[in-house]
């Protein structure tokens, strides 16, 4: 019993069904009274006329039409009524059933008439002008009945209705139970390590299925994270042997030397370069973690993307300048979506730093912002060698450098970041073929100011559905 | 001068003592309890605090100062390298932030600009190093009473170098002041701008810029 009480399924159902026979029984006694109320008064109404009957006759013909009146009322076949009539003196004159002589007014009594049934009788007494007392009784059984039978009723509908509300309780609470189970189960199963185990959703759609359906889509996402998790674990334990190993040999060759300070000071050099280009690492992998795991979202604002790119290339055109290629910007007006405004730099300034490590001197850059409906894009495009079809999907994902013999520096995440930015802001990331060189183009949702939100028919920005945040060695399709 | 280091990990606090003593005073506490008591002497001119120690929250002992009215310039650092995490350690009333690991000479500069900072409660519109000469109302520099022309950003380059005269300015901290931005780009944009604010400043004159090699630059003072 106490472990049915601990199921807030019974208590509820309990519960309900304690409400219900409760406003059962409520209502069963309202209709009772009600109804009784009405019966009495129709009884007694219908007495008294006939008393004012009798006394009419009396009235107008005295004592015999009286009597006369009594013998015709009592032979009338199916009257209800037995009378009496007493003298001044309290002797009978007529007396039927044993009814007693009675001060005037109602009065009740349970009458035994020798040879009768007994009965119950409830009478109304009369005093004539002559002094005789009338007395006109009803026999109150059949009321008696009706008020037994109401009671009946109301008894029977009572233990009807805890029946079927224990039976709904069990019913109800046991269904409630099993539904709540099959979470419970999976939750414990998940709890023992496989992930993979997922809520059973029914067709119906009710609330059950589409709780179910969310906690389903929450574990895809913490599978998800957890999965990215992993492959950054792996992904940082295997690119990091390479500077390791680098940084230990200067070490150990600086230690093994000649004690002379040029090459000591050489080797140490070498290492803090080696230490500096993992801790580079380490940081482009925590800001990837950062930008697809974190609740960045909450601090986004409306920022302007065609003032952000002409702020950037402000920043870039002395570098890229120097670096003997030419830095053209095509950036009016204002588009506004919504972001992190040093991410979205972030996001521009990669795509600049790609564009100048893997072109030659000579090749023209174009930073462009377009906008069209609900869809902002920005567009980085080269006139450099570009990247090869096959690898174009490719080269977002994290890790993933085509100098095989990574004589470049860079870690092969700065696409990655890039993708995982765009992804985070609800966009979507095209890398294509430039005729010639390479061209990125990212799609934005521009947002509408006043309400800051995505303006509707955003999705039409995007092509494909919602670009999942890049994973380290999945194929991004 | 005389800086407070709040820094449980006894490694990390001997290294950046080491690297600190040479120009400054170290007086090093381990703990926030520690911190709070230390500082109410009001000794210190800076002070850098590590965000995680062993009893309290950098940021709790950042809240004591504040609350106790102790308005030593600190410079928070931590660990703790996110976006979330350098804006509730800016929010939190930290002057700087320096995200571990850092070079030495990224904290040298940061105190020196912090020790500057505070020194001044109104920062000034006009300033001046050498023949060189710099408002804010409007934005004018000149050079031996000749005016210069500059591009915005280049402006901003020379402001910074000219509120900390003599001292380092790092890449970092050009990018942050001026651009706004705190990841470093892998293109070196800041020794792009700062040779074209340099040609203009010679324009037939001495360099008055500074390159120091592998942390930033430096505006000499006898310029």
């Amino acid at each position: 019993m106490r472990e049915l009480w601990r199921s807030a399924a019974y208590r509820l159902a309990f519960g309900y069904t304690a409400l219900c026979a409760v406003a059962v029984l409520a209502t069963g006694f309202a209709v009772y009274y009600a109804a009784s109320a009405m019966v009495w008064r129709d009884f007694d109404h219908a007495i008294t006329e006939e008393v004012t009957g009798l006394k009419r006759e009396y009235g107008e013909g005295g004592l015999p039409d009286l009597m006369d009146a009594l013998t015709r009322h009592a032979r009338r076949p199916g009257n209800p009524y037995r009378y009496a009539l007493f003298d001044r003196g309290g002797g009978v004159v007529v007396r039927q059933s044993s009814l007693p002589d009675a001060v005037p007014g109602w009065s009740e009594a349970r009458l035994e008439p020798s040879g009768q049934p007994s009965w119950h009788a409830r009478f109304f007494a009369e005093r004539l002008p002559d002094g005789e007392t009338l007395i006109v009784a009803g026999d109150t059984s059949e009321l008696d009945r009706l008020r037994d039978r109401l009671f009946g009723a109301l008894a029977i509908g009572f233990i009807i209705i805890l029946g079927l509300g224990a039976a709904g309780t069990i019913l109800f609470g046991r269904h409630l139970r099993r539904r709540l189970e099959t979470i419970s189960t999976t939750a414990e199963a998940i709890m023992a390590g496989d992930l993979r185990q997922r809520v059973s959703v029914g067709p119906s759609g009710d609330e059950f299925d589409r709780a179910g359906a969310s906690l389903n889509a929450m574990l895809d996402r913490i599978a998800q994270l957890v999965e990215n998790l992993r492959q950054v674990s792996s992904d940082v334990a295997h690119d990091l042997r390479t500077p390791l190993q680098r940084l230990r040999s200067a070490i150990e060759n600086g230690l093994s030397g000649t004690q002379d300070i040029v090459p000591l000071r050489d080797a140490l050099e070498l290492a803090l370069g080696q230490s500096d280009a993992m801790l580079a690492l380490f940081e482009a992998i925590l800001r990837i973690c950062e930008v697809e795991t974190s609740g960045l979202r909450d601090r986004f604002e409306p920022v302007d993307i065609a003032a952000l790119v002409r702020r950037v290339c402000e920043m870039y055109g002395p570098a890229i300048e120097d670096g003997g290629r030419t830095l053209a910007c095509d950036s009016e007006g204002a588009v506004l979506v919504l972001g992190d405004r040093e991410l979205l730099i972030q996001m521009t300034t990669n795509l600049l730093d790609n564009a100048l490590l893997h072109t030659p001197e000579g090749t023209e850059v174009t930073v462009s912002t377009q906008h069209g409906g609900a869809c902002a894009r920005l567009i980085i495009a080269d006139t450099g060698p570009g990247v090869p079809e096959r690898d174009r999907d490719r080269i977002t994902q994290r890790f993933v450098r085509l100098d095989r013999a990574r004589t470049t520096t860079g870690h092969g995440l700065g696409l990655n970041l890039v993708a995982a930015i765009t992804a985070a802001h609800h966009g979507q990331l095209v890398i294509e073929d430039n005729y010639p060189g390479l061209r990125a183009t990212i799609s934005l949702p521009i947002v509408d100011e006043a309400s800051r939100v995505v303006s509707s028919g955003s999705t039409s920005c995007i092509t494909m559905n919602i670009v999942d945040p890049p994973q380290g060695s999945q194929e991004q399709g | 001068m005389r800086i407070l280091l709040v820094e449980d990990d006894i490694q990390t606090a001997l290294l950046i003592e080491s690297g600190l003593a040479r120009s400054h005073t170290i007086v090093h506490v381990a703990c926030g309890a520690e911190a709070i008591a230390s500082a109410r002497s009001g000794e210190f001119d800076v002070a850098i605090l590590d965000r995680m120690l062993p009893d309290i929250d950098g940021l709790a002992v950042l809240d004591a100062w504040r609350s106790l009215d102790i308005r030593i310039p600190v410079l928070m650092l931590t660990a703790l390298g996110t976006v979330a995490d350098r804006v509730s350690g800016l929010e939190g009333g930290a002057d700087d932030y320096l995200v571990k690991p850092f070079a030495m000479d990224e904290l040298l500069a940061r105190i020196a600009a912090l020790n500057r900072r505070s020194i001044r409660d109104d920062p000034p519109t006009h300033y001046r190093v050498g023949d060189l000469s710099l408002d804010l109302l409007p934005r004018r520099v000149k050079r031996g009473g000749r005016d210069v022309h500059l591009q915005p950003r280049e402006f901003d380059l020379l402001y910074q170098l000219m509120r900390n005269p003599g001292q380092a300015v790092t890449r970092k901290m050009f990018l942050a002041s001026v651009w706004g931005i705190h990841f470093d780009p892998n293109t070196n944009i800041v020794d792009s701008h700062i040779s074209r604010l340099r040609a203009k400043l010679r324009h037939g004159g001495s360099d008055p810029i500074e390159t120091l090699q592998g942390v930033g630059y430096r505006l000499r003072v006898d310029a």
